[in-house]
């Protein structure tokens, strides 16, 4: 059966699949491949994208009454797909139906160029990302001290001094954007406290090292805000 | 997301997330991505060799070309399909319902 499920952006994805939207509804539903697959995905993919833990909340806040719904619109979901393709194509759905050798070899080659503009798209975007690191990094050099730098380039993590208390807090830049901060206590190289926080402008990713740096800032510049902000932890 | 007029959030992060966009040429949004553990290359000609009981639109036997793979560890991946009966339209599969062409 085919459902096509519209995004904000006016997106239409086909999915073919048991009981149409109701198993994408279904997310507690474990009986079939198919939502086992979809309720799975959402699992796995809740640690990359925060956004993904709100869908699977939502799915499995979804009430019987809606799911009922769903049920109804998915048995209505083949004869809708058939206008829809009907109208977009000028001609009925014919399930038979076997492309020509010479259709077969226009849509091969459709998307061998499709594949290698995509592929030389994902070349240069690795391109700008690695040259956009190569900068984050060093302008995040230029903004170190010499004390800061060595301690950086050897055992990559620097210590800053919060602007208002003067505690010291050390930036690991070895262990990503989450929760590399540490609170140090006194002169020690001892933590009390782990701090989480990093920026995200419009959903973007951006190079670690202009996180780093931004962390940096905010916590000579303005330390109160930072630690109002950050996920604190308690160590040790 | 809207499923016929029911909205869910978070399906243009989903797209997003897995590359899905509008292609030139066809009626649907896919992504040509390929999932590193996908059984199926992009380009593969498949088969469809199992339908849920209530039964898929394209029954088994129909043939089509994958378009391009999604997946996560520990999950059967899903491939976008342009079926034969349904040209310039992708289909997003799972991998239990295809089988190689030949």
């Amino acid at each position: 059966m085919h459902v096509w499920v519209n995004s904000a952006t006016a997106a239409t994805v086909w999915i073919e699949t048991q009981t149409g939207a109701a198993a994408w509804m279904n997310a507690t539903n474990s009986a079939t491949a198919t939502s086992n697959w979809i309720s799975t995905m959402g699992n796995c993919t809740t640690t990359s994208t925060s956004s993904f833990y709100d869908a699977q909340t939502q799915l499995i806040q979804i009430s019987s009454q809606q799911q009922a719904m769903q049920m109804m619109l998915a048995q209505q979901a083949n004869g809708l797909a058939n206008s829809q393709y009907q109208n977009d194509l000028g001609r009925r759905y014919d399930p038979s139906r076997r492309m020509s050798a010479a259709e077969l070899a226009e849509r091969a080659e459709v998307n061998a160029r499709a594949e290698l503009e995509r592929r030389e798209r994902a070349e240069e975007e690795a391109k700008k990302r690695k040259s956009a690191r190569a900068r984050a990094r060093e302008l995040l050099l230029d903004h170190l001290t010499d004390a800061q730098r060595e301690t950086f380039e050897k055992n990559h993590w620097f210590v800053v001094e919060g602007g208002r208390s003067k505690r010291r807090y050390r930036i690991d830049t070895a262990r990503g954007t989450s929760g590399n901060v540490e609170r140090l206590v006194g002169e020690t190289a001892h933590a009390d406290e782990r701090l989480c926080i990093h920026h995200r402008p419009g959903g973007e990713p951006i190079p670690d090292y202009d996180q780093f740096l931004a962390q940096k800032l905010m916590i000579e510049g303005d330390e109160d805000s930072f630690r109002k902000i950050a996920n604190r932890s308690r160590v040790g | 997301m809207k499923i016929e007029g029911h909205t869910i959030a978070a399906d243009e992060a989903f797209a997003k997330y897995f590359g899905i966009e509008d292609q030139p040429g066809y009626l649907t949004p896919f992504t040509r991505r390929q999932w590193p553990l996908a059984k199926y290359m992009n380009g593969a000609r498949v088969r469809k060799v199992w339908q849920d009981r209530t039964g898929d639109i394209h029954p088994p036997g129909s043939l089509g070309t994958v378009l391009g793979s999604i997946g996560a560890l520990g999950m059967q991946a899903g491939y976008f399909i342009e079926w034969d009966a349904t040209p310039h339209v992708a289909t997003l599969v799972v991998e239990d319902k295809l089988g190689p062409a030949k």
